[in-house]
């Protein structure tokens, strides 16, 4: 459509919280020049805003404040503007009725094991160096991600966020406690496809964790 | 008369905002403008899904409420004449590539997953007589709407472009 890109995307990191109404706006602007996925950084390192049924503790202890969240009615509310028919009141049944308007597929992105230091607050067993300092050497960046980036980037600033923390992949309490939330999330969104991140990792905060450690001598992966 | 054409040539490089460039685009140097009593219609489609004929309301009053004018110095305020003179669009029929299967809705298209929904359209505006659009899908009807809305200008309460006849086939350039 003269779109270039059958799959043409437009990705919001967006865990500060824009407005909801901010997020229609953007997707009437996607609609005019026929963008058709719209990725949704929901979470991040600093802010947990989703609201997930069944994990309703990570939003409440994790984004930025009681106001500054999406909740399963603001899901639905985006997701059928970029979407459109109304769904019953009885979320989240029915979601497959969602329909999207807009012809935008909403694509959620929780990002794991990176960008998760937010689940920290409701959930400190599941997260290795949560908020460790110096946060230059816990945090996670693409500064390592390969030896051909780091010596490019011996000449640039490394491109690292605080704060650190990353879920523990080596736990299997982690691992579960993860695939069920993705689950719960995956059923807010009527799209098939689901993005898990893993992106930006930070080796050092895994090796400076004892339990993740210890999890993975008992597995004899170390 | 001949003045006039002349007039409407120089200004053509000017005359279309369609974003992105559809694949297939040919345009004329006629000015038509909308009919006062302009409408969008369905041809041969039994079951137009709802949100279907969301769109088409949007459409409508996206053309009537967008108010952009041609980026010229004057707005093409020393156009008034020709415009007003030009022949007038009855409508814009929609029809379906394939009219006896099941037309699923946009929302349904647009959540089926990567490259399974057509999203082709094509589009004509001619000199005399209505406009066409044609898709095999919903949401290629939608795509297809979004360019329609681009193709006009706004002046004193008049809905125009330079460029009829316009032809577009359209189709996303890259497949997944």
């Amino acid at each position: 459509m003269a779109n270039p890109f059958r799959h043409s995307n437009l990705c919001s990191s967006n865990a500060p919280s824009f407005p909801v109404s901010n997020i229609k706006r953007t997707l009437d602007a996607m609609s005019w020049v026929k963008i058709n996925h719209f990725h949704w950084h929901v979470v991040d390192s600093q802010s947990f805003a989703l609201v997930i049924p069944g994990f309703e503790e990570l939003a409440q202890e994790g984004a930025y404040s009681a106001e500054q969240v999406y909740t399963p009615m603001d899901v639905e509310d985006i997701v059928s503007y970029a979407a459109s028919v109304c769904l019953s009141s009885t979320f989240p049944s029915n979601l497959s009725l969602i329909l999207s308007q807009r012809g935008i597929d909403v694509m959620v992105e929780i990002d794991t094991p990176g960008h998760s230091s937010a689940i920290f607050r409701s959930h400190p067993e599941h997260i290795a160096c949560p908020e460790a300092t110096p946060w230059a050497q816990f945090a996670g960046g693409t500064f390592q991600s390969s030896k051909r980036m780091s010596l490019v980037l011996l000449h640039t600033p490394p491109n690292i966020e605080p704060p650190a923390g990353q879920l523990r992949l080596a736990s299997s309490s982690t691992t579960n406690f993860t695939a069920n939330m993705i689950q719960a999330v995956s059923s807010m969104f009527p799209s098939k496809l689901f993005n898990t991140g893993g992106d930006e990792i930070n080796i050092n905060c895994y090796v400076e964790d004892k339990s993740t450690q210890e999890d993975l001598g008992e597995s004899c992966l170390v | 008369m001949k003045f006039s054409l002349l007039h409407v040539a120089f200004y053509l490089p000017a005359a279309l905002a369609i974003w992105p460039r559809p694949r297939n685009l040919t345009t004329g140097d006629t000015p038509i403008r909308l009919a006062s009593d302009f409408s969008i219609k369905f041809s041969h489609i039994p079951k137009i899904p709802q949100d279907l004929s969301d769109a088409v309301s949007r459409t409508m009053k996206f053309l009537t409420t967008d108010q952009l004018q041609i980026l010229l110095p004057d707005r093409g305020a020393s156009l008034s004449n020709i415009i007003r003179s030009a022949r007038t669009l009855p409508s814009l029929t929609i029809s379906l590539s394939n009219p006896s299967s099941q037309l699923k809705s946009i929302s349904e298209d647009a959540v089926a997953g990567l490259g399974v929904t057509d999203e082709s359209y094509t589009l004509l505006v001619p000199n005399t007589g209505g406009a066409i659009l044609n898709a095999k899908t919903a949401l290629g009807l939608l795509r297809g709407l979004a360019t329609f809305e681009q193709l006009w200008f706004y002046l004193d309460r008049m809905i125009y472009t330079l460029q009829a006849p316009i032809q577009i086939e359209d189709s996303p350039v890259y497949v997944n």
